[in-house]
C-alpha cells in the first residue's frame, strides 16, 4: 500500500497485517445466477431487413459513424435510401414510443447514409471486393430496382463478377422512375449507383431481357441469374373508355415525369385508386402543375392502402380526395374529357363493394391517371414462370428471395407483389445468399453458435468503442462468424423464438423523459438497446459486491466466484439482457 | 446518459468482494460509490452496525483505506478526536469519514454528533440510513417511517410517529454542508461525496439505503425502491449549504404516489388506506416546505 507515503501516517505495515476479504469466495452463497441472454427488439422485427438497430444506433451514440456503417451494411447497403423513402416500420414498434416518443430510427440511418456518401473513397486497385470466395464467377441481374442493386453490392462483396441488365435507360427501378423526387432527391440514388460502379458493378441499361437478350441466352453466358424486374404490370379498370388517349396508368405518368418525357401537367386531373402509386401520382401532378387533381377511391380513407404518411403528403399538396367511389366510365370523343362515378356503400378491405346506383355524378377531365395496382413483371417475362414460382415456393418458401430452377433466382417486388423498398433490399441480400451458396463456396467454417446460455457479457455484439478504427471492417466480420455460421457480412440471424422483448423487461427509469432530439448523435443516444447489450454498464455500477467486471474489450463478465445473486443487475439492466435463473452446480 | 454514466464513473474499485453484507445490500454499495470517491485518502470511523461487519470483523478487511471500529454513540467524537490527532502529528489532508447507520446517527449518537456539528470539527459525517437497527435483527429507530413494522413496532402496532427529520436537526446547526443522496442515483452520490470532500468544516450526507431483509422485499428490488422513493418525494434529493440555502437536486417529473412505493415492501403491510393517505399528505408537505425553502434561499454553491 503507497497509503503513508504523503503524510507520513498511518505507519507502513497497518494494511497488511489483516486479510483482504476476497479469500472469502460469496459465490457459494448464490441461488440464482444472472443469465446473459439477448432477444429481439420490436424494432428489428418490424423493420422488413431484419436491421440490427439497437447495434448501429448504438454506434452513432458513440460518434463512431464509420462503426455505424460497418454494423449497417450488414443489414442495409443503401441507408441514404431508406433514410429517405422507408415508411418507418421500426419506429411504429418501438418501445420507446411508450415511455416519451419512439427514436426517430430513419433520420438517424439517413445521417449514416449521408456520412458514407461523404466518406466513401473507391480503391484504386479496383479489388473492392473484401472477400475472394466468388471470384471468377459471373451473375447476371435482370433488373436495377432496389432489390438488384442489394444483391448486386453483396455480391460484389463476396468477389463475384456482376452485370445489371436493365430496359430503361436509367438505372434504379421505381427509386428512378416511380417514388416522386421530393420524397427522394435523384441525386442521392445517383451517388448510390455511382458507389456500385466504383465498386465494380456492370450496368448494362437500355437492355431489356426478353428483347434485346432472352433468358436462356443470358443463363448460358453467366453462372447464375436473378430476377428482379418488380412489379410494375398495371391492372386494368376493366370499364368503358380505359384505351382513349388521355388516359394514363399512375407508374406510366409517373416515370413519364421523372424521366422527363412529361414536363408538366395542366387541366383537371383525375386519379382512380387508393395504394401509394395512386396517391404519388395525384400528389406529383398536383405539385407539377395541374389545376384541380381529384383522387377517387372507393372506400374510406382509413381503408386506404397507401401510407399515411403519403396522404399527408397529398393532402398538404391540395389534393381533393373522394372517398367511397368507383369510376363508371371514361367518356370522351377523340380523348377523355369527363368520367362518371358512383359513389359505394362503407365498407371494409377484403369485404365485397356494394355500388349505390343513385349516385352517379361527372367529374370534368383532361388527364385521368389509372392505379388499380400492380402485378409482378415475372410472367411478362416468360409466363412459364409463375408456376415456376409456385413450385419452388411449396418445395422451399421464400424468404425474401426464392430459387427458381438451378441456378435461377427472384426476388423483391416481382416475387412478392408490390412492398417496400426496405423489403426489396432484403429480398437482395437473401439472393446474395442464396447465390453463394448456390455458387459452390464454403460457408463459414466457424461451427455454429449453442443456444445455451453463458453467464458472459463476452457475446456482445458491438466491438467495444476504442478498436472501431477504419479497418475494423474484417475484424468485425469476424465476430459474426463466431456468432453463427453465417458468411462474413451477412446478417446475423434473429435471436431465439421470433418474438420481441417486451417493455416490461426493460428499465426505462434510466433514461431521462425527453421527446425527438435534433442533434444525430443524441436521438441515437435515445434507444433503449432492447434485447441488446450496448456494453452500457449498468450492471456493473449497480453492484454491490461488486461481482462484475468490464474486460479489456468492454465486455462484462459476471465474477462467479462472488457474485450473491442478488439480482439488481437484471432488475436493472435497461436492455433487458439479463435473467436470474437456476443453474445447476450453481448454489443449493 | 448511460453512456457519461459509465464514461465517468470512476472504475477503481476501493471497496473488495468477498465482503460480508447480504445479497443486495443497499449500504455495501453506497459505500462501493462513497469510497471510489475518498479512495485511500481517508480514514473511516465505524461504530456498531451492519457496516462494522461488512468492512470485516478481525482479521479481514473488505476496505483498501484505514478503517477504525467505535462504540455505537461515539462515532462522531471519535472522529473528531482522529482528525485533531492527524493535525497534531502535522497531517491535514487525510479525510476523516464517520460512516454510522441511522441508530447510530438518529438515536444513540445524536449527543455527540450535535457536539462535534455544533463545533464544526473538521469532519465528513455519513449516515447511511436502512431506517432500523438492522444489524440486530431491525428493531425500529428514529429514522423507521411512520407505519412501518419492526420487531419492536410489530404487527398490528406500526410505528405511529413519523421519521425524525435529521435535514432539519443538522441544517438547525448551521453546518456548511448537508446533503440527501441514494443509491439509485449514483452519480449523484459522487458529485455529493466530492464536494463534501471539499468543503472544510463539519459535512453531513444522509444516504438513502434500503435493506431488504429489513424491509420485507426481494432482494433485487433494492436500487428500485431507492428510485421509488425518490421518484414518490418520500427521499428527495437536496442539499443544504450553511444550514439555510437549498438546492433541490432531481425535481421528479410526475407525481407518483406514494403506494407505489410502499407496496411490495412487508413492513408496510399493516398501513390501512386512511393511514396512507395520512402518509401521502405528509409526504406532499415535505415537498412543498422543501421547495418553498429552495425557491426562498437559492443555493449559492462554490463550483
Ligand atoms: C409510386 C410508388 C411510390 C413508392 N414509394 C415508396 C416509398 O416511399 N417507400 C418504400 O419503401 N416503397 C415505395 N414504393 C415501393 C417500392 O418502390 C418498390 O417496392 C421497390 O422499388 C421494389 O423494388 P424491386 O427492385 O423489386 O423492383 P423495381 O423497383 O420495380 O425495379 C424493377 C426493375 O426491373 C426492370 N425490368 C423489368 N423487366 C425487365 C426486363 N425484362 N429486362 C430488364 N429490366 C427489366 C424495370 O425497368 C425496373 O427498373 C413505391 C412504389 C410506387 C409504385
Ligand atoms: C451501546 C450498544 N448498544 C447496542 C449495541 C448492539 N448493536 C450493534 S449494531 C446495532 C444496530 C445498529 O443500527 P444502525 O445504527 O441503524 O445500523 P445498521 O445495523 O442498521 O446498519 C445494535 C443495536 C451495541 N453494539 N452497543
Ligand atoms: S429500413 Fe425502414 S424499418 Fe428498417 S430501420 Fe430503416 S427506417 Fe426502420
Ligand atoms: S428503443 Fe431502440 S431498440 Fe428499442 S425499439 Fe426503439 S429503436 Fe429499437
Ligand atoms: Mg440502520
Amino acid at each position: 500500500m503507497q497509503f503513508s507515503s504523503k503524510s507520513g501516517w498511518p505507519r507502513p505495515g497497518v494494511l497488511q497485517e489483516t486479510v483482504p476479504t476476497p479469500m472469502n469466495k460469496t459465490g457459494s452463497w448464490r441461488f440464482l445466477t444472472p443469465v446473459f441472454q439477448e432477444s429481439n427488439a420490436p424494432c428489428r422485427l418490424a423493420c422488413p431487413l431484419e436491421s440490427g438497430i439497437p447495434h448501429w444506433l448504438n454506434k452513432v451514440r458513440q460518434g463512431d459513424l464509420q462503426g455505424a456503417w460497418q454494423v449497417m451494411q450488414v443489414y442495409n447497403p443503401f441507408p441514404a435510401i431508406t433514410g429517405q423513402v422507408c415508411y418507418r416500420f421500426c419506429e411504429e414498434k418501438c418501445h420507446r414510443a411508450s415511455w416519451d416518443e419512439a427514436v426517430a430510427v430513419r433520420e438517424v440511418e439517413k445521417a449514416v447514409g449521408l456520412w458514407r456518401h461523404k466518406n466513401y473513397r473507391t480503391d484504386k486497385t479496383g479489388q473492392n471486393g473484401r472477400l475472394k470466395e466468388l471470384a471468377g464467377k459471373k451473375v447476371a441481374i435482370v433488373g436495377s430496382g432496389p432489390a438488384g442493386l442489394s444483391c448486386a453490392y453483396y455480391l460484389r462483396q463476396s468477389g463475384a463478377a456482376v452485370t445489371i441488365f436493365e430496359k430503361l435507360p436509367l438505372a434504379g427501378g421505381l427509386l428512378a422512375t416511380g417514388i416522386p423526387d421530393y420524397r427522394l432527391p435523384r441525386d442521392i440514388l445517383a451517388k448510390e449507383l455511382k458507389i456500385l460502379e466504383a465498386e465494380g458493378v456492370n450496368f448494362r441499361t437500355g437492355r431489356e431481357v426478353g428483347q434485346e437478350i432472352s433468358l436462356p441466352e443470358l443463363q448460358a453466358q453467366f453462372d447464375a441469374v436473378l430476377l428482379a424486374v418488380g412489379a410494375q404490370q398495371s391492372r386494368r379498370l376493366q370499364v368503358k373508355g380505359e384505351k382513349l388517349p388521355g388516359v394514363s396508368g399512375a407508374l406510366e405518368f409517373l416515370g413519364d415525369l421523372h424521366t422527363g418525357r412529361r414536363k408538366a401537367v395542366a387541366g383537371q386531373v383525375v386519379v382512380a385508386g387508393g395504394g401509394n402509386a395512386a396517391v404519388d401520382a395525384a400528389c406529383m401532378a398536383k405539385l407539377r402543375g395541374a389545376r384541380e387533381v381529384s383522387l377517387l377511391y372507393r372506400r374510406s380513407r382509413e381503408e386506404m392502402p397507401a401510407h399515411p404518411e403519403e396522404i399527408e403528403a397529398a393532402a398538404a399538396a391540395g389534393v381533393n380526395f373522394v372517398f367511397e367511389t368507383v369510376l363508371q366510365e371514361i367518356c370522351g370523343e377523340a380523348r377523355v374529357e369527363k368520367v362518371c362515378a358512383l359513389h359505394t356503400a362503407p365498407s371494409r378491405r377484403g369485404e365485397p363493394l356494394q355500388v349505390l346506383p343513385e349516385t352517379a355524378f361527372e367529374l370534368q377531365c383532361d388527364l385521368l391517371i389509372v392505379a388499380a395496382g400492380q402485378e409482378s413483371n415475372l410472367p411478362a417475362l416468360d409466363p412459364a414462370l409463375q408456376n415456376a414460382v409456385q413450385q419452388a415456393n411449396k418445395k422451399n418458401p421464400a424468404r425474401g428471395s426464392l430459387n427458381l430452377e438451378n441456378k435461377l433466382f427472384a426476388a423483391g417486388d416481382a416475387l412478392t407483389g408490390p412492398a417496400s423498398v426496405a423489403a426489396a433490399i432484403f429480398g437482395g441480400r437473401q439472393a446474395a445468399l442464396q447465390l453463394r451458396q448456390a455458387l459452390g463456396e464454403q460457408p463459414g467454417t466457424a461451427a455454429p453458435e449453442p443456444s445455451g446460455r453463458t453467464s458472459g457479457f463476452n457475446r456482445g455484439l458491438l466491438p467495444p468503442a476504442e478498436t472501431a478504427t477504419p479497418d475494423s471492417a474484417a475484424a468485425f466480420s469476424e465476430q459474426f462468424k463466431t456468432r453463427a455460421a453465417v458468411y462474413p457480412g451477412i446478417a446475423p440471424p434473429l435471436q431465439g423464438p421470433q418474438e420481441a422483448i417486451g417493455y416490461d423487461n426493460l428499465n426505462a427509469f434510466l433514461y431521462p423523459k425527453q421527446g425527438r432530439q435534433v442533434a444525430t448523435q443524441q436521438e441515437a443516444g435515445r434507444c433503449f438497446s432492447c434485447g441488446t447489450c450496448s456494453r452500457c454498464g449498468v450492471c456493473w455500477v449497480f453492484c454491490p459486491e461488486p461481482a462484475i467486471k468490464q474486460e479489456p474489450d468492454g465486455s462484462f463478465q459476471i465474477l462467479l466466484d462472488y457474485c450473491k445473486g442478488c439480482g439488481i443487475c437484471a432488475v436493472e439492466c435497461p436492455a433487458g439482457v439479463l435473467s436470474m435463473e437456476e443453474v445447476p452446480g450453481h448454489g443449493t | 446518459m448511460l453512456q457519461t454514466l459509465l464514461g465517468d464513473f470512476p472504475r477503481r474499485e476501493y471497496m473488495l468482494n468477498g465482503h460480508n453484507a447480504c445479497a443486495g445490500c443497499g449500504p455495501a454499495l453506497a459505500v462501493r460509490y462513497l469510497v471510489k470517491v475518498s479512495r485511500q485518502e481517508a480514514v473511516i470511523v465505524i461504530p456498531a452496525s451492519c457496516w462494522s461487519i461488512i468492512a470485516g470483523v478481525e482479521p479481514f478487511r473488505s476496505l483498501e483505506t484505514v478503517v477504525l471500529h467505535c462504540p455505537f454513540p461515539a462515532a462522531a467524537s471519535v472522529g473528531a478526536g482522529i482528525k485533531k490527532g492527524l493535525e497534531a502529528v502535522g497531517d491535514t489532508r487525510t479525510q476523516v469519514i464517520v460512516l454510522a447507520g441511522d441508530g447510530a446517527t438518529f438515536d444513540i449518537g445524536m449527543q455527540g454528533l450535535s457536539g462535534v456539528a455544533e463545533r464544526n470539527e473538521d469532519l465528513l459525517y455519513v449516515c447511511y440510513d436502512n431506517e432500523a437497527y438492522m444489524n440486530t435483527g431491525t428493531q425500529r429507530s428514529s429514522a423507521s417511517p411512520y407505519g412501518s413494522l419492526s420487531t419492536t413496532t410489530p404487527a398490528p402496532r406500526a410505528k405511529s410517529s413519523p421519521k425524525k427529520e435529521i435535514m432539519k436537526i443538522m441544517a438547525a446547526h448551521r453546518i456548511p454542508y448537508a446533503a440527501t443522496a441514494s443509491v439509485a442515483y449514483p452519480a449523484d452520490l459522487m458529485a455529493k461525496m466530492q464536494r463534501a470532500m471539499q468543503v472544510k468544516g463539519f459535512r453531513f450526507l444522509h444516504i438513502f439505503t434500503p435493506c431488504m431483509q429489513g424491509w420485507g422485499s426481494p432482494v433485487e428490488f433494492t436500487v428500485r425502491l431507492a428510485r421509488l422513493a425518490v421518484l414518490t418525494r418520500i427521499f428527495p434529493l437536496y442539499e443544504v449549504a450553511d444550514g439555510a440555502r437549498y438546492r433541490i437536486s432531481s425535481f421528479p417529473e410526475e407525481h407518483i404516489p406514494i403506494e407505489e412505493y410502499l407496496q411490495g415492501q412487508k413492513r408496510f403491510a399493516g398501513l390501512d388506506e386512511s393511514q396512507k393517505a395520512l402518509l401521502q399528505k405528509e409526504v406532499d408537505r415535505n415537498w412543498a416546505a422543501l421547495c418553498r425553502q429552495a425557491d426562498h434561499s437559492p443555493f449559492i454553491s462554490d463550483d
